[in-house]
């Protein structure tokens, strides 16, 4: 007889096998699509392969989008761990981006190895501020932080939106803005890694993720996020401040969303502009989702949807498969792997019960 | 001996060299026979703002201008760095000649247009950047045929309250917006305006709103530049549409729209690509915007179809005659860019 039990503890094996299985299925069934829509599969995922990691370029070109992924996945796992469901990545982004504006125009001048760092510090608290504003309402009031974020999402978006539209951010031509900023000058661009066309910020991910990892596994901090998460009624009784350890959670994924955005402004988009952010805070929870809510998994994932969107540009451009296929695949990966993750903490077994 | 054989070698890979280097240098210096654009669209072929772009490609391939035989290849709507990767694959095939960004682009080209110098690079309207040298900006602007919309709003409104919902104020909207309301108080002075600004490029549930809002005000005819016709239809009044005949999604409402037709723009394009290939005349992109008006063919104003009956026959004479003279340069309808506002 064979019965499906609960694991008491993770097999890592089993987990990464279910994981894998999952994106073995998601490919199959994207190829499903692809030839349902009268096109070869093979040539899809073959055009899709070489533009994400075909070339040396091509895999410069995933990793500056993988980027942001990376930063707003880790924001979502933060959260996600201590229970928390802020959705408010998105809306972070904008604002790290908005921040970090405002830091170029107070320090602009400054030499680069103070400017840089003083933008990103610009940056990341616009983040920081926004999640722990959402954490205060949750921790003093009683709002639910899924309302709050998604609520500051529209803020930030709109906030944007009002200064580049005729406000006073805008690039004023000969009557009227056109929603964006004046491009940023050249010597305020993030430098570039040793002559390659990756800017210094395709670094800070990894930085993150490794720190995350650290925190997660082997700090007071980590452990008081994850009890959060399983039982904060027990963490409670610890005496852990609670409403505290919200608070510092909420900040610190809302600074790591907030990176994306202030990274994507002085590395790639060069001028404040909501095309340039759209998107990226929305993508970061699956993109953490798909990681298993781990920080190595989340790099992992990261990369493998950057290298989707930069794989979607030149399917776009070399095939004629319709590169709207590239989101269908992304939805159908995660719910694989989201079946997988229930997978995964269920084992086989074979004989009576005990 | 050897030495004369050695050297009638080197006379004869002398005279093969000549013959393969001067054959191919003679077919380059004949005028190219193909021309190969790659199109970066904006908004998808669901919008006037592309669609028109590939019907007026259409016909100029049908023109076969200096006999060219044109192909070309669109992409799906993209953005930001995603439009500026694909820029670079198509610049970095080889195969294209000129490459027809459809927006705003003019950030991606600047990374992009030193490194190709002998493709074309293309902008399209507000937002960009004159940058001269191959890359050229097409400007479009639609305020002449919104004057004759003006007019004919002017002459059909009851309540003397006329709507307008668009995406964004940005210039080569407000252009449209202004000319609209300046052509109905040139023959109805009594115009209350009512202006909204979606906030967003796409978003017919909002526009639906403003519109129903508008016409709750008192509106009785709105110039939708967001295309929801819903409004219109559910309280039967009379709609425009803009930058494409959008006729067919509301036949019963809307009486006319402005359209933009992008062949003397391409025609331009094309005649400084030829004279550039053919005639070795460095490229001179502009760097400020430059349009074709009504009178040479840019812009245009759509058919009345099944509400012509409905039209009385000395407005629609009128409007005629203020086409005609529009065409003709005599009247010129100023350029407004300010940001329109409600009364």
């Amino acid at each position: 007889m064979i019965r499906i039990e609960r694991r008491i503890e993770a097999n890592p094996w089993w987990t990464a096998g279910t994981l894998v299985a999952a994106l073995v299925a998601g490919m199959l069934a994207s190829a499903l699509i692809v030839a349902t829509a009268g096109a070869d599969p093979l040539e899809a995922f073959r055009t899709l392969f070489f533009g994400a990691f075909g070339s040396q370029k091509a895999m410069m070109t995933t990793l500056i989008k993988s980027t942001p992924l990376i930063l707003t996945g880790l924001a979502t796992v933060i959260a996600f761990r201590a229970q928390i469901w802020s959705i408010g990545q998105e809306g972070q982004v904008f604002a790290g981006a908005m921040a970090g504006y405002l830091g170029s125009q107070v320090l602009s001048g400054l030499p680069p190895l103070l400017f840089f760092p003083g933008v990103i510090l610009f940056g990341v608290a616009g983040g920081l501020l926004l999640g722990g504003a959402c954490a205060i309402l949750k921790t003093r009031f009683g709002v639910n932080e899924i309302v709050s974020t998604v609520m500051t999402n529209y803020l930030a978006i709109y906030l944007l939106s009002y200064l580049l539209a005729g406000g006073p951010w805008a690039e004023i031509g000969d009557g009227a803005s056109y929603q964006q900023s004046v491009p940023l000058p050249a010597a305020e661009h993030l430098p570039l890694l040793f002559g390659t066309k990756l800017h210094f910020g395709v670094l800070l991910p990894f930085i993150a993720a490794i720190c995350g990892a650290v925190m997660l596994d082997r700090t007071a901090l980590g452990y008081e996020i994850k009890a959060l998460g399983t039982n904060p009624v027990a963490l409670g009784h610890k005496g852990t401040n609670i409403a505290k350890t919200i608070v510092v959670v909420m900040c610190i994924s809302g600074g790591l969303a907030a990176l994306a955005g202030v990274i994507e402004l002085y590395g790639v988009g060069h001028r404040l502009k909501a095309d340039n952010l759209v998107g990226l805070g929305y993508a970061g929870i699956i993109v953490g989702m798909i990681g298993g809510l781990r920080p190595l998994g989340t790099v992992l994932a990261g990369l493998l949807f950057g290298g989707l969107a930069s794989g979607a540009v030149s399917m776009r451009v070399v095939s004629d498969i319709p590169a709207s296929l590239v989101p269908a695949m992304q939805g159908i990966i995660l719910l694989f792997v989201l079946c997988a993750s229930v997978m995964a903490r269920y084992k086989i077994v074979r004989g009576t019960a005990s | 001996m050897l030495g004369q054989l050695s050297r009638r070698l080197l006379a004869i890979w002398a005279l093969t060299l000549f013959a393969v280097f001067g054959h191919t240098n003679g077919t380059y210096a004949s005028s190219p026979e193909k021309l190969r654009i790659a199109v970066i669209l904006s908004a998808g072929l669901d919008h006037g703002f592309d669609a028109t772009l590939i019907k007026s490609l259409e016909r100029v391939k049908q023109a076969k201008p200096h006999g060219l035989d044109i192909e070309w290849k669109s992409t799906e709507p993209l953005w930001g760095d995603d439009a500026g990767d694909a820029m670079r694959l198509f610049a970095e095939s080889g195969d294209y000649d000129i490459i027809w960004a459809h927006s705003t682009y003019s950030d991606q080209v600047k990374k992009l247009k030193d490194e190709f110098p002998e493709i074309l690079f293309v902008v399209v309207g507000a937002g960009n950047e004159g940058l001269g040298g191959n890359q050229y900006w097409v400007y479009k602007r639609l305020h002449e045929p919104a004057y004759l919309l003006g007019v004919l709003a002017g002459r059909m409104t009851k309540s003397d309250v006329l709507g307008v919902v668009a995406p964004f104020s940005i210039e080569d909207i407000n252009d449209s917006i202004n000319a609209f309301f300046a052509g109905a108080r040139a023959v109805n002075p009594a115009i209350a305006r009512k202006v909204a600004f979606v906030g967003s490029w796409y978003d017919p549930a909002k526009a639906a709103e403003y519109a129903g809002a508008q016409i709750a005000a008192g509106a009785d005819v709105i110039f939708q530049l967001s295309g929801n016709f819903k409004p219109c239809e559910a309280a039967k009044i009379l709609c425009f549409g803009s930058f494409q005949d959008e006729s067919n999604f509301s036949p019963a409402t809307i009486l006319s729209s402005t359209v933009a037709v992008w062949d003397p723009d391409m025609t331009w394009i094309i005649e400084n690509w030829w004279s550039h290939k053919a005639e070795g005349k460095p490229y001179g992109g502009n760097l400020k915007e430059h349009w074709f008006g009504m009178k040479d063919g840019g812009a245009a104003f759509a058919p009345y179809h099944d509400l012509e009956a409905s039209l009385p026959v000395d407005v629609r004479t009128e409007v005629e005659t203020l086409k005609a003279k529009i065409a003709s340069g005599e009247l010129e309808i100023p350029v407004d860019l300010s940001e329109p506002k409600s009364d």
